[in-house]
């Protein structure tokens, strides 16, 4: 009697097991209504970054009305603040089921190489996520098992919304201007020039947090000079790859030349990037360089106002740092991986993609049938667009170390200040590329 | 502070003498009455004394925060010291002192000295107000004080009215002036407190002894080195302490102004251990600093107490 009592413990608890072993199993359907319910009565935690926030008002609703044994907590952090805190926060014994997070090494790779998030590559080709856009999206989201290749391998986010890098201009300004929407590097140094001469400033810029000169706008620049591959091969830390190369050189004789000519006007690096944005969309500068996540702020002022371009590198093509997105992660802990999954799964769907455009955002599952907010928005479809569909991404280059942030953004201000110059910007940007993989090697 | 030591060992002595009476009740030592100490000394070593513990631990390993540590012995020391952007940011912690400490000091001094010749109608009134920065929100001084210092702020607005538009700039975003101006805010949030300290102090000085000094005609500076700086010695050993410590461990007015910059003329210890602890995650190396910056910030609280005790 006794030994049968334990064979059935023994045996219970195997079949337990089995079925936690199938609950992290790939997913070879979509999670359905039944097994979302099987869960109880359940709260999803979920951790996002504030710019989520009026997407997520529209989704929650929608999703616990879909599941009504669920019910939705998101946490909401300002962007540094959920830098500072996710990995841990996901490394705990009760982490959130569902969390955004950052590409990179700091952020992504940690997490990785803790197996604190689960692999989406299931959930992306059951969910029908990949179809219609271009693979090369995926390859920020990309890691070895080991959490220490970048670019290959699973895919363990996903995001909602692109953003890729641009150009904002003010209609009204490059109307009074006579100058026509720029198309390449050569016309916007034109028209730079053009608005300076009419005693406009040229671009608005707010660096104070020492961002986005160092990253976005040098970036663009970088973009238009350098071969993608390289740029990238680089930011994901390839053996030999160097920062030194003719293209980047050229681009930071640009960025020091707009600055010797005082495109960006006085006193930038004492206002901060909001500030510049609303003075932006106040009618202060003709141009405005950065993500395309800053629209939906232009657009809540004047949807038609203003309007957003990719430039076309020497190719042709478009090119640009830019994803899919702050991507999305699941917790490997999760004991909710079916809502988890059926979360993102109708966040990331086609039926939901109109709720991101109807904050001025760019949905990646559709960036065609969507019903943009206003002229703005629509220019940033299209844009989003060309980039999808003929287009080069390229990563953002603060990924590349934990402190590339800092040593740029730094280096940046040094070199518009007349504090260091383009050898010495370049040396001290290797110098920490080179510190860092031999670090991540090493370890 | 020539009166206190005595009065209190006046009041020594009356419990002293009371104490034969009380002493009875006392039962003698026992180890169990240790055990009173247990709820607090517990507390005090789970919060305070292991994470010191383990934040020196951890400055001699290569940990990410999450996965497993490696032993990597004074390296991250080494770094720390052969660094120039690291000791460049020491640097601008000990500028800290000079604004946190050293400035507030010397500026409610001065006005204490005057409030000992003139009376000053509504005291409380300006108590108050001088000391109000100390209990605003840091995030509300630094947003208060970024819109001072903006390019389009008042400051510049003056110095525009004055005619002197060429020295306008972007205060915080200027590579020479973002560390004093940094600094500034320190001093108008600091010197209120050390007001409040050395206000305390004077009242407490026997107005006797400067009815003396004017009797044996003595002027206002020989009145303020003989008599009211001697007074106030302790307050100033507590506000110099409080000072230095608050410098050296200034984090928020940074993060809410300059983040570091412009380049790196703003970053200070604290602020380094942030990043480096959560965005850079290399606990190691923001633990080695974080150890050095309590060495610092021992030697010099040590130094100036003992200085200030030797003087009297």
């Amino acid at each position: 009697m006794k030994r049968s009592l334990r064979r059935l413990i023994a045996a219970s608890v195997l079949s337990l097991g089995a079925l936690a072993q199938v609950g992290a199993a790939e997913l070879t359907a979509p999670v359905t209504q039944d097994e979302v319910s099987a869960l109880g009565d359940v709260t999803l935690r979920v951790w996002a970054d504030a710019g989520e926030e009026t997407t997520l008002d529209k989704l929650i609703p929608k999703f616990e009305k879909a599941y009504p044994n669920v019910k939705v907590e998101v946490t909401l952090k300002g962007w540094d603040d959920l830098m500072g805190t996710v990995v841990n926060a996901m490394n705990s014994a009760t982490p959130p089921d569902v969390t955004n997070g950052n590409q990179g090494f700091a952020i992504m790779g940690t997490m990785v190489k803790a197996k604190l998030i689960r692999p989406l590559d299931d959930f992306i080709s059951v969910y029908g996520i990949d179809k219609g856009v271009p693979p090369g999206g995926f390859a920020s989201y990309r890691w070895n098992e080991t959490g220490t290749d970048w670019g290959v391998g699973n895919i363990y986010g996903m995001g909602g919304a692109t953003q890729p890098l641009g150009l904002f201009y003010n209609v009204a300004k490059l109307k009074e201007l006579g100058i026509e929407p720029p198309k390449t590097i050569g016309e916007l140094e034109a028209a730079l020039k053009k608005a300076q001469d009419a005693g406009q400033l040229p671009i608005m810029l707010g660096n104070a947090s020492q961002y986005p000169l160092g990253s976005h706008v040098l970036g663009i620049l970088i973009d238009m000079y350098s071969k993608t591959d390289e740029t990238n091969a680089w930011i994901a830390g390839e053996k030999g790859s160097t920062f030194d190369t003719a293209g980047i050189r050229k681009a930071l004789e640009m960025l020091k030349s707009w600055g010797d000519l005082g495109y960006f006007g006085k006193g930038y690096n004492g206002r901060s990037l909001d500030d510049a944005v609303a003075a932006f969309g106040k009618g202060e500068g003709v141009f405005f360089l950065g993500g395309s996540f800053n629209g939906a702020k232009l657009a809540a002022v004047d949807p038609d106002g203003f309007g957003f371009l990719l430039l076309q590198g020497d190719s042709g093509s478009y090119v640009t740092t830019g994803t899919f997105g702050t991507p999305w992660h699941v917790s490997s802990k999760t004991k909710l991986e079916p809502a988890a999954l059926a979360f993102l799964g109708m966040m990331l769907s086609k039926d939901f993609a109109q709720a991101y455009a109807d904050v001025s955002r760019l949905p990646v599952a559709d960036l065609t049938d969507v019903k943009p907010t206003g002229s703005m928005h629509a220019s940033q479809l299209a844009a989003a667009r060309d980039l999808f569909g003929h287009g080069d991404f390229v990563g953002y280059l603060d990924w590349a170390t934990p402190t590339m942030q800092r040593t740029m953004g730094a280096s940046a201000q040094e070199l518009l200040a007349g504090r260091t110059d383009v050898d010495a910007f370049i040396a001290t940007v290797q110098a920490d590329w080179d510190a860092y993989q031999a670090e991540r090697q090493g370890q | 502070m020539t009166d206190s030591p005595s009065r209190s060992s006046s009041t020594n002595s009356r419990r002293a003498a009371k104490r034969p009476a009380a002493g009875e009740a006392l039962s003698p030592f026992k180890a169990r009455h240790l055990l009173y100490l247990l709820p607090g000394l517990a507390i005090y070593i789970v919060f305070s004394i292991v994470p010191i513990l383990q934040t020196l631990e951890y400055s001699f390993y290569r940990w990410d925060g999450i996965t497993p540590a490696r032993w990597v012995g004074m390296r991250n020391y080494v770094a720390l010291l052969t660094n120039p952007k690291t000791l460049s940011t020491f640097g601008h912690g000990l500028v800290m002192i000079l604004f946190y400490a050293v400035l507030p000091t010397l500026i409610a001094l001065f006005i204490v000295a005057i409030m000992t010749r003139v009376r000053i109608r509504l005291l409380g009134f300006f108590r108050t107000v001088l000391f109000l920065p100390q209990i605003l929100a840091t995030v509300v001084v630094a947003v208060a004080w970024r819109w001072i210092y903006a390019n389009d702020g008042p400051i510049n607005g003056v110095l525009d009215f004055l005619g002197l538009g060429f020295l306008s700039r972007a205060w915080l975003g200027d590579f020479d002036t973002a560390l004093p101006a940094v600094g500034l805010i320190g001093t108008w949030v600091s010197f209120g407190l050390c007001m409040v300290l050395f206000i305390g102090g004077v009242q407490r000085i026997d107005r006797g002894l400067y009815e003396a000094a004017r009797l044996d005609g003595a002027g206002p500076f020989r009145e303020f080195m003989a008599i009211t700086l001697p007074s106030l010695q302790g307050e100033i050993s507590i506000a110099l302490i409080l000072g230095v410590t608050n410098a050296l461990r200034n984090f928020d007015i940074v993060w809410n102004t300059t983040s570091g910059g412009p380049g790196t003329s703003t970053l200070v210890p604290s602020y380094f251990i942030y990043e480096a602890a959560f965005i850079v995650r290399n606990v190691g190396l923001a633990s080695a600093a974080a150890v050095l910056l309590t060495l610092v910030i021992l030697l010099m609280t040590g130094a100036i107490g003992r200085t200030m005790r030797q003087r009297h």
